[in-house]
């Protein structure tokens, strides 16, 4: 099995807010998972780096969470998403994009820029 | 704002701290079960599933030391965690905790009456406006028997007024006992004989009532009294009567024309003040120092130049009037803080 990649704190709170995006609310596993799964299990995601990220965005209000029932009835915590949270996403969205696409430039192979 | 926000929030975390260890724990043990339900699902056995999914997940303990610190402040935590030990030690040796405390309440206690004396008398001794300019005034004769004892003669007084430009004003006074009469119960109060702008270089008026006109300053003219805040509640029980009222003092009428603003006693703890109310012979002797003075200086006047000036004028009256200056040994003196709080300088 090829060694899994740690996440960087910052991208994951980024990788969190995305996927409440896209799957509404969510527990911490079902998160995890969707992570890893995106990341075509290339990332793995454990308690110690995805609970500490969730606690900091719930205490900076992008994220709200209450206790709820699954599924396959186990009680967990759902997180979901806040206005202030779909707001952070964006913004964090277009700086990771602008970052990318500038380390992609310098990347790239060819030619000078004129 | 966001981050305001999250330090609030793990302010109140660390007062809530077992609640939040339980919710975590839950949360923890239900992504467990739910990691162990999905190994099952896909064909481990229980033991197996559970195993791998511990594996996962990494370890319970350091992921709650790792939460735990993004929760609250860990810091305050601490400390509050050493608080607590304290408090459990001093309570299990009594005789420390008392000896400890009671050191400590004794050097508390010892330090804050140094130092409101200190404040008193070093540091605020009276909170007069523009303090600074204020200044003693007194006849050098050779020894310096303190604050209390040092005196000018009237005439000189009134030459360093006239000749040494350096003042708004001087004001002189002269304290002493009064014999208070009130309904044939004779009593001692401290009073003061003061020159008609007393207050006025103070910079002070009275909370009732008037200062003393300078019509007042004659002889004759001056059974008029002002007195003390504390006079008036002790002796008169705040009768808003007083003023107005004649009291006898020394055999004497006067009229209570003032009542100063409680806290006003200056030059020494004074229950009242009537005018000083010189004769003309008195006025123009200078053979005697007998009176406190008090000179308020120009703006901008420092007391350096103020001595320079009372100093030309010094020796000028002792060439005018050599017997009775005879004793002036130095015309002017060191300047220093007094004890009253005022710069002061010898004439």
């Amino acid at each position: 099995m090829a060694q899994k990649k740690d996440v960087w704190q910052g991208t994951l709170a980024l990788m969190v807010l995305k996927t409440l995006d896209m799957l509404g609310p969510l527990h911490g596993y079902g998160i995890a998972r969707r992570i890893e799964q995106t990341s075509g299990d290339l990332l793995a995601v454990n308690y110690g780096t995805l609970y500490p990220a969730l606690l900091k965005l719930e205490q900076e209000g992008y994220i709200r969470s209450e206790w709820g029932v699954s599924d396959n009835n186990r009680k967990a915590k759902y997180y979901k998403l806040t206005r202030a949270g779909k707001k952070q996403l964006e913004r964090e969205a277009r700086d990771w994009e602008q970052t990318t696409s500038i380390l992609a430039r310098f990347l790239a192979p060819g030619e000078e820029p004129s | 704002m966001r981050n305001l926000r999250a330090w609030l929030l793990r302010l109140a975390a660390v007062f809530r701290k077992a609640q939040h260890d339980r919710e975590f724990v839950d949360e923890m043990e239900s992504h467990l079960q739910m990691h162990i339900d999905d190994n099952l699902r896909s064909g481990m056995n229980a033991q197996d599933a559970r195993r791998q999914a511990l594996i996962k997940l990494g370890g319970v303990e350091p992921t709650k030391e790792i939460y735990r610190e993004r929760r609250g402040l860990p810091l305050l935590e601490t400390v509050l965690q050493d608080l607590r030990y304290a408090t459990r030690t001093l309570r299990k040796n009594p005789g420390f905790t008392i000896i400890a405390v009671l050191t400590l309440a004794l050097g508390i206690g010892a330090n804050t009456a140094i130092f409101s004396m200190v404040n008193a008398l070093l540091l605020h001794p009276y909170n007069f406006p523009d303090l600074d300019r204020l200044v003693r005034v007194w006849q050098n004769r050779g020894i310096d028997e303190g604050a209390d004892a040092r005196f000018i003669a009237p005439q000189d007084a009134a030459d360093l007024q006239n000749g040494a430009p350096v003042f708004d004003a001087l004001t002189t006074y002269r304290c002493g006992d009064f014999n208070l009469n009130t309904e044939g119960n004779v009593q001692a109060v401290l009073g003061c004989r003061v020159s008609a702008n007393f207050f006025d270089v103070l910079g002070v008026s009275p909370a009732l009532g008037r200062m003393f006109s300078p019509a007042e300053e004659q002889p004759g003219a001056d059974q008029v009294a002002v007195v003390s805040y504390g006079f008036w509640q002790r002796r008169f029980a705040g009768d808003a009567g007083l003023l107005g009222k004649v009291i006898q003092m020394n055999g004497k009428k006067y009229t209570v024309v003032g009542i100063m603003p409680r806290g006003f006693d200056y030059p020494v703890p004074m229950e009242l003040w009537v005018p000083l109310g010189l004769s003309p012979a008195e006025k123009t002797d200078r053979a005697k120092p007998w009176l406190g003075a008090l000179g308020r200086l120009k703006p901008g006047i420092s007391v350096a130049q103020a001595r320079i000036a009372a100093d030309s004028v010094s020796r000028r009256l002792q060439q005018e009037y050599r017997g009775a200056h005879r004793t002036w040994r130095r015309t002017l003196a060191r300047c220093s803080a007094a004890k009253a709080g005022f710069a002061a300088f010898w004439l």
